[in-house]
């Protein structure tokens, strides 16, 4: 990653102004920067204090390794600017490393901008000599203060009872869709002090995010909207409480990742998971030892059951093990996609089935249940999302539904497994 | 979609000169003149109950499509020059305004009678990543340095400069001309004005050879992320965007790939090996004229079933110009870094392959293989690979040369298109019994704090055993051991009666307490067979160095020189009884168990077959833990 952590947030702030007789100026300054300098400044002066076609706009600018963001205001007004042509133009740029994304401050520079503009309109804030000097650069230090003191927001008293209050926005990103298969799981601890604060589909479902319980299933289990319940899990995702991880199961398959090599180094990983994985009721924590072998010892092939038998460790909870891993990334799940062959087979099949006469309703209705589970095995449904539709293969490979508990004949349908 | 920014990211070029007289101005400008249509916005009925899907903010990449390119259609000639006046000479210059980057490098010329300086500038949406605006400024200081030689070497960008200028007045006289200034509605005579500037893009175009040329890279670069033009007939340009040579499915971030290319020789291995991503005749066939000759040697040596280092020894390039030669091809995306191809090897699917059976991947399997009756479908070549066991157990079924060959071009292909990735065993040396593994007093103090005070038999009570008689026999084990330990005469005997240090143990402590035998048999099925981890952490940590043997620990402190004392004695202890040989081979290799190493690499690091590493390695089980995992370095996933 670009950005490095030792890089202060925002090394000044820099207000600046246009003067018909000396141009645009630099008014004051938090500390001093590329940008003060007089060469530099000869050169981004177009841009701190331009023509009135950039107004308003958001403009950065890199040179070296600072970065600037302004947003250039002017006010126009007959009156109270006859003295310099009818306007009155400044600028409060940030600057800040050039790594930085300068996304995440165009709130907040547009922001002051309008605070800024205000204060001038209504009581001449910017353009009384006196104001300015009292108030605003103390108040400038003081954002730069905040800001590089808690990394993100800060609360200002500009003037008289005008505060300015601004927050860096951080981008995330999308939160991924949430399939029904899918289960959630906590990723730090919460704190239910903030439980309240949460939304009321938030507050009703979030006691049942056990690492175990898949959407589908607390959406039954909560009575609420699978689409509602989805839409709150997105929502965690995004604010960072929650992951995604798929189901467990003991037929399933796992496959190590080279995420491994850092539980093996950190200490503080192997604590969390000796902590974590221990059985419920069990008097004494499990060894790291045994638990990375156990991890290790998912291949690809072997099914959990497996693992578990081979192992037979005595205090560790396979299901919290594998959950742990996997929303660690110790562990990647390997999935598995039944693909139907040939669909020229099935045409054949379907065409015996009306020539025999003996298509009734019920052999209709399964023949029809066969057709979609064709249409849904062409390699983009894994079995999970399969068995939240109602399909379960059995071990045989053929599939049955669960709606229509009747005998399955043993269909001529082929499928191909694919681990992947 | 990812791919879908990518091929939006630029949205125009520019041609920017600073002449002596004037002010900096925009000479060119080419963008992809499209007409919007607005779709029509599906009418929405209103409903209360309506669900609403929450959002905090709308990020920018959700916003609307094209609104950065409206954005820079609203800037009139003047703004662009002035957001391009030059502010440093030879420096990568990046200004963004709104949701618009401009990039660019700014040449100055010397001695020119006409022009101070000029530059050819991007105009990118913003949110495009460093590393794309890094390489389009390095695109754009290669082109302008390749005009400025033109200028240096023919007055090129002079002549150029006159016949634009000259078009670019002429508009402005038949602009200003009063004549032609009809009292006309404002409206009407903007859009005028805008048809008329379009318009004379159009006749520089086909006036002036550098407008043209601008022209063609811009779509060049929409094409395919790849130019190759000749300034004025004379010099060859050619460059690539690297963040679109390197295929979509690529998992990494681009500006983390941008950064593994750009030092490509410091993640290159010896024993990788290269696949070449296109049929090497086109891409002989595509070279320049003036490329190099080893670059065309190497491209007609390359096996997929070769290492670099082999390539080296077969071509006689030196390993570090095929380093560079390969680092060049990755760039182009012409070539994809693998371990060679051989029957060991391990290929699962890929996590991220695409297995739909409508899939454009699909299709192309098809076409490529027609004639295969092995594997007719995609899908069915992927089946083979669907559980990880090594290549040549697939052999058995491939009797003929021709079935063998044909198999040997599906993986190829396969891997060629990323849907397989090999995974590599991993060793981890794990002692068992290592303090810096050991938590238990931290659980204690979590969980049993508020209760009571830890019990005595806790401190033994390690492995997980519950009951308290067990734990005496346990101790009366581990003291078996010491006294053995100190022994040193019987060691050597023992070497002779027991093949694998587990079974010694069993048998000695046997003969010391016949009835704990079967507690030590269950005890060592639930530790893995390790009994000497338990036995020694039940020994107090004081007593350590002198109750446990350690006769190899000289051996340890040579193999392990910055490890601390307390490990090797342990590390001592765990392989005491272990044959001198087997000791000696193992710490031999023990620098690479520790999960950065895989058995191929050890193999060709240490000169060794794998096979022998196995079987090293298979008598020390109880401490070295393997695990199955694709290679973690970032090169083999471009």
């Amino acid at each position: 990653m670009l950005t490095n952590n030792n890089l202060p947030v925002l090394y000044a702030i820099q207000y600046s102004e246009f003067d018909i007789n000396r141009g645009a100026f630099v008014y004051h300054e938090t500390a001093h920067t590329i940008f003060s300098e007089d060469q530099s400044f000869q050169f981004v002066r177009n841009f701190v204090c331009p023509e009135s076609n950039l107004i308003d706009k958001l403009i950065v600018l890199t040179i070296q390794n600072q970065k600037l963001i302004g947003c250039p205001v002017i006010i126009y007004d007959q009156e109270k600017y006859r003295n310099n042509r009818n306007e009155f133009r400044f600028n409060a740029c940030f600057i800040i490393p050039s790594q930085a994304d300068a996304l995440k401050y165009e709130v907040a520079v547009r922001k002051l901008a309008k605070y800024l503009r205000t204060l001038e309109v209504d009581s001449c804030f910017l353009t009384n000599d006196a104001l300015k000097r009292e108030h605003l650069k103390p108040a400038l230090h003081e954002i730069v203060r905040q800001i590089n003191k808690n990394g993100e927001e800060c609360s200002v008293k500009m003037h008289t009872s005008v505060f300015v209050n601004l927050k860096l926005l951080e981008r995330r990103a999308e939160p991924p869709t949430v399939a029904s298969s899918d289960v959630p799981m906590f990723c730090n601890n919460i704190d239910l002090a903030e439980l309240e604060q949460m939304d009321q589909m938030t507050q009703r479902v979030i006691a049942s995010i056990d690492g175990l319980r898949h959407v589908n299933k607390i959406a039954q289990d909560t009575d609420t909207e699978l689409d509602l319940v989805k839409a709150a899990m997105q929502n965690l995702i995004y604010h960072n409480v929650i992951k995604l991880v798929p189901i467990f199961s003991y037929k399933n398959r796992y496959i190590v990742t080279p995420k491994i090599q850092e539980l093996y180094t950190t200490r503080d990983l192997q604590k969390e998971l000796v902590f974590f994985v221990v059985r419920s009721g069990a008097k004494d924590c499990v060894s790291f030892y045994e638990s990375f072998r156990m991890i290790c010892a998912f291949d690809h092939g072997s099914l959990v059951k497996d693992v578990v038998n081979k192992m037979k460790a005595n205090n560790i909870d396979e299901k919290k093990l594998v959950q742990y891993c996997v929303l660690k990334g110790y562990l990647q799940r390997v999935r598995d996609y039944r693909i139907s062959l040939d669909d020229s087979i099935y045409i054949g099949n379907n065409g015996n089935g009306h020539a025999n006469g003996n298509s009734n309703g019920n052999e209709q209705a399964k023949s029809k249940m066969q057709t979609t589970l064709r249409e849904l095995c062409d390699g983009t449904n894994d079995s999970d999302s399969l068995a939240c539709l109602g399909y379960i293969f059995n071990s045989r490979s053929v599939p049955s539904a669960r709606k229509n508990q009747q005998q399955t004949t043993a269909s001529l349908d082929s499928y191909l497994t694919l681990w992947k | 979609m990812a791919h879908i920014e990518l091929e939006k990211d630029l949205i125009a070029i520019l041609l920017v000169v600073e002449s002596v007289h004037d002010k900096n101005r925009v000479l060119y400008k080419y963008e992809e003149i499209k007409t919007y249509q607005r779709s029509q916005e599906s009418i929405s009925f209103y409903t209360p109950y309506a669900i609403v899907i929450a959002k905090d903010f709308d990020p920018p990449s959700v916003k609307e499509e094209d609104a950065s390119r409206s954005t820079f259609l609203n800037f009139d000639e003047t703004t662009l020059s002035i957001l391009t006046t030059p502010y440093s000479y030879g420096n990568h210059v990046e200004v963004q305004v709104d949701d618009v980057t401009f990039v660019g490098h700014t040449l100055r010329l010397e001695g020119n009678l006409n022009l101070k300086s000029f530059a050819i500038f991007f105009a990118l949406r913003a949110i495009a990543k460093a590393s794309v605006i890094l390489s389009y400024q390095d695109m754009s200081k290669r082109i302008g340095t390749a005009i400025r030689c033109e200028e240096q070497r023919a007055s090129y960008l002079n002549q150029e400069y006159l016949k634009l200028i000259s078009i670019i007045q002429q508009y402005e006289a038949e602009e200003n001309d009063p004549a032609n200034c009809i009292p006309n509605e404002e409206n009407t005579r903007e859009r005028d004005q805008k048809d008329k500037k379009k318009e004379i893009y159009i006749t520089m175009a086909q006036q002036s050879p550098l407008a043209a040329t601008l022209r063609q890279i811009y779509i060049d670069l929409q094409v395919s992320g790849e130019i190759n033009i000749s300034i004025n007939n004379w010099l060859n340009v050619s460059c690539c965007l690297p963040h679109r040579s390197v295929p979509i499915n690529c998992p990494l971030e681009t500006d983390y790939f941008y950064n593994v290319l750009s030092n490509a020789g410091d993640y290159l291995k010896p024993y990788y090996g290269l696949l070449l991503v296109i049929d090497p005749l086109v891409l002989l066939a595509s070279l320049p004229m003036d490329s190099s000759q080893t670059l065309a040697t190497l491209i007609k040596t390359v096996r997929s079933s070769h290492s670099l280092s082999s390539l080296s020894l077969d071509t006689g390039i030196q390993l570090s110009q095929i380093y560079s030669l390969t680092a060049h091809l990755l760039f182009w995306g012409r070539a994809k870094i693998i371990y060679p191809i051989a029957e060991d090897n391990i290929y699962i699917i890929s996590p991220d392959a695409d297995l739909s059976k409508q899939g454009s991947l699909s299709k192309m399997y098809h076409e490529t293989f027609q004639n295969t009756s092995n594997y007719p479908t995609l899908q069915e070549a992927l089946a083979e690979y669907s559980d990880a066991i090594a290549f040549h157990d697939h052999v058995s079924r491939c009797e003929t040369e021709n079935e063998k060959r044909e198999r040997h071009q599906c993986v190829e292909w396969l891997l060629r298109h990323r849907l397989l990735v090999q995974v590599h065993n991993y060793f981890y040396v794990l002692l068992s019994n290592d303090e810096r593994h050991n938590f238990k007093d931290e659980f204690r103090k979590l969980r049993l704090r508020p209760s009571r005070a830890p019990l005595q038999r806790y401190q033994f009570s390690i492995e997980g055993f519950g009951s308290s008689s067990k734990h005496e026999r346990f101790h009366l084990t581990s003291e078996s051991i010491d006294i053995r330990g100190n022994t040193s005469s019987i060691n050597g005997f023992e070497y002779n009666m027991a093949s694998s240090p587990m079974a010694s143990a069993l048998s000695h402590s046997s003969t010391y307490n016949s009835k704990s035998a079967d507690t030590i048999r269950t005890l060592t099925d639930t530790s893995h067979e390790d009994v000497f981890a338990s036995g020694s952490v039940s020994s107090s940590t004081t007593g350590i160095s002198n109750r446990i043997s350690l006769h190899y620990l000289p051996q340890i402190t040579q193999a392990l020189p910055d490890e601390r004392a307390e490990y090797r004695q342990r590390l001592a202890s765990a392989i005491k009884d272990a044959k001198e040989q087997h000791v000696v081979d193992f710490l031999k290799l023990i620098k690479y168990l520790d999960g950065n190493y895989h058995l191929e690499e050890i193999a060709s690091l240490e000169n060794i077959t794998r096979l022998q590493i196995l079987t090293v390695l298979e008598n020390f089980q109880s401490i070295v833990v393997s695990a199955l995992h694709p290679d973690p370095n970032p090169i083999l996933q471009i």
